[in-house]
């Protein structure tokens, strides 16, 4: 009995050792370019301090409670919350139905997924200024398209709510492709006899879709909206090239309001009090989404 | 008088039955035409809607300065002038060193994080030992942090250590922010292969280093291909960070394309911008269409396992 148990240490140490000598460059230079940033990142929402200035004045929580009654906050935070549920829900709801319209036999189904998959791989800053030159609402193609069906266009870019919509549209363009994907490859590891089950028992499509196809695509489901959150949350490079956060602050996500005070205006220690309470955030989506999915998904 | 009624009344009762099956599988097929018929009108909308952003760069790129706004849809007053403008560096336009600068961070990162995530994945996806679960969280972990907060403490540390605008400065962060999508992937992708046959050549006289060169890596190969066109994608894309911590010497195309100046002073320069665009773009492009079931298949390779 002994013996085994400390055969058993032995060997858990030995893997030990191992483990540390394989994966230890990779956690040194995580701990090193992300982990020990984020907690200097954290110290520094502590501070009254321009980014290159030698003089830091510790103000504690100021930073918090100065965006917190901010007047300027709410309106950023209902901005976030509009880009991130609509590019989250839009995204879900026409990657899914995106899927199951890839998933019918087509022919070029191969291309088609190329085809949709395109956009994803593509620079946020090449898509952005792209989709600038197609929305110019005098000169730019939707405009003409919209002028040639006789609607007349909207100012896009001009105006603060138009801006947003604009933003969102090219985020969902980008994104669709790779929830669609992902959402295909679930299609495609459902079991076929478990459809023929549902088809001869009496379910139509709607209801084998609802009652079969969608349960089973409930950790699908989970691992897309967790990612399609943490990166909607965080999208900046289409908001940069666009709008930068214009006008009129109308597309001031959390993240752009992060960027801004920190180098556009140089507060840092205003910028990375932001950054920590968008962290905050994240790791509570997060948190939340694991606790849920584990009551809630069934894995076949 | 009513029997006879109440039969005839069932025998049409019947009859309509029939008829109502028989044209409930008449529309039933006709639907089935009529759904193949929508199906294919969707996706070729699907398919315009994707591409249709492309083809307008593409047109936008190769036409004349004067006729920017010019919305006709084929190609007219086709010219090479934008992508003569667009490698302008007496208009401070340097594109062609930014190329150079992306493809050099991008095989650098591609090649370090890969050498360093393959040792990582094997250890996570082969030993067995505690605590496991959380030294995977602190990996992948690393990848919900929002890149924004670390570009000051970045800065802070590259400004001391005298390397603020260097190569290594890019590099270096990048590969940390790559790294837990290689982990994430080779892991996944690990955990699949044949583990037997490491046993079977260690059995046979190998040590657990030659197995793994010998036996694994080889069969491994799709899956680093796969992982590595990825994290180069990723490194290409990159903006953010490089936006703050680059030099003009380091600057990467992103950066570039972002700050263009085009050939005539005070207006957008769109069709340099859109010539600029589709030469950053088309390589991806072309790397999807090549590679399109790799890319397909390391994207999802972490997305439906459970």
């Amino acid at each position: 009995m002994t013996s085994t148990a400390t055969r058993r240490r032995g060997r858990m140490a030995r893997n030990w050792l191992m483990f540390a000598a394989l994966a230890g460059p990779n956690i040194l230079l995580l701990i090193a370019f992300t982990y020990k940033p984020l907690l200097q990142s954290f110290y520094y929402s502590t501070l009254q301090w321009n980014i290159g200035s030698s003089r830091a004045i510790s103000v504690g929580l100021r930073n918090y409670t100065d965006w917190l009654t901010d007047s300027q906050t709410p309106h950023v935070v209902g901005v976030t919350v509009v880009f991130t549920l609509a590019t989250v829900g839009g995204g879900m709801v026409l990657g899914l139905s995106l899927a199951v319209l890839l998933n019918r036999r087509l022919k070029l189904i191969g291309p088609a997924r190329t085809i949709v998959v395109a956009p994803y791989v593509l620079s946020g800053v090449a898509v952005g200024l792209l989709w600038l030159f197609v929305f110019d609402p005098n000169f730019g193609i939707v405009a003409a398209v919209l002028g040639f069906v006789g609607l007349p266009s909207p100012a896009w870019y001009n105006d603060p709510q138009w801006a947003l919509v604009m933003v969102i549209i090219v985020q969902l363009w980008k994104n669709v492709g790779y929830i669609a994907l992902i959402y295909l490859a679930g299609l495609q590891a459902i079991p076929k006899d478990l459809l023929e089950a549902a088809s001869l028992d009496g379910a139509g499509p709607v209801r084998t879709f609802r009652r079969v196809i969608l349960p089973l695509l409930g950790p699908t489901t989970f691992f897309l909206s967790v990612t399609t959150l943490l990166s909607s949350l965080q999208s900046f490079d289409i908001i940069q090239a666009m709008t930068k956060g214009g006008p009129l602050e109308g597309t001031t996500t959390m993240m752009y309001e992060i960027y801004r005070e920190g180098f556009v205006a140089g507060r840092a220690g205003y910028s990375s009090a932001v950054a920590t309470i968008l962290f905050v955030v994240l790791l509570i989506v997060t948190l939340v989404q694991m606790r849920f999915v584990e009551r809630k998904v069934h894995y076949a | 008088m009513s029997a006879i009624a109440a039969t005839a009344t069932r025998t049409v009762a019947r009859d309509r039955a029939v008829a109502a099956v028989d044209t409930r599988a008449i529309a039933m097929k006709r639907r089935g035409r009529g759904r193949g018929i929508r199906t294919g009108i969707s996706a070729a909308v699907i398919v315009l809607w994707c591409l249709a952003p492309f083809y307008w760069m593409i047109v936008t790129a190769f036409r004349d300065v004067g006729y920017t706004y010019d919305t006709a849809f084929w190609p007219t007053h086709v010219t090479f002038d934008n992508f003569t403008t667009a490698f302008s560096t007496q208009l401070g336009n340097h594109l062609g060193k930014a190329l150079l600068n992306s493809l050099f961070i991008g095989v650098c990162v591609t090649a370090i994080a890969l050498i360093i995530g393959i040792f990582a994945a094997y250890a996570l996806a082969r030993l067995d030992f505690r605590f496991k679960g959380i030294l995977l969280g602190v990996i992948l972990g690393a990848s919900m942090f929002p890149g924004v907060a670390l570009i000051t403490p970045l800065f802070q540390l590259f400004t001391n250590i005298g390397w603020m605008g260097s190569y290594q400065a890019l590099i270096l962060p990048s590969i940390s922010f790559v790294l837990p999508l290689t982990v994430y992937t080779l892991t996944s992708f690990f955990r699949e292969m044949p583990w037997d046959l490491e046993e079977a050549a260690r059995i046979d006289g190998c040590t657990q280093a030659q197995a793994f060169r010998k036996i694994i890596l080889p069969l491994a190969a799709p899956a680093v291909f796969t992982t590595a066109i990825l994290a180069f994608i990723s490194s290409w894309n990159e903006y953010l960070i490089s936006s703050q911590l680059s030099s003009d010497a380091t600057q990467p195309v992103t950066v570039a394309i972002a700050s263009f100046a085009g050939s005539q002073p005070h207006q957008e320069p769109y069709t340099t911008v859109m010539a600029a665009g589709t030469i950053v773009t088309i390589p991806l492009v072309i790397l999807v269409l090549i590679f399109q079931r790799r890319i397909v298949a390391g994207l999802t390779a972490g997305g439906v396992k459970g």
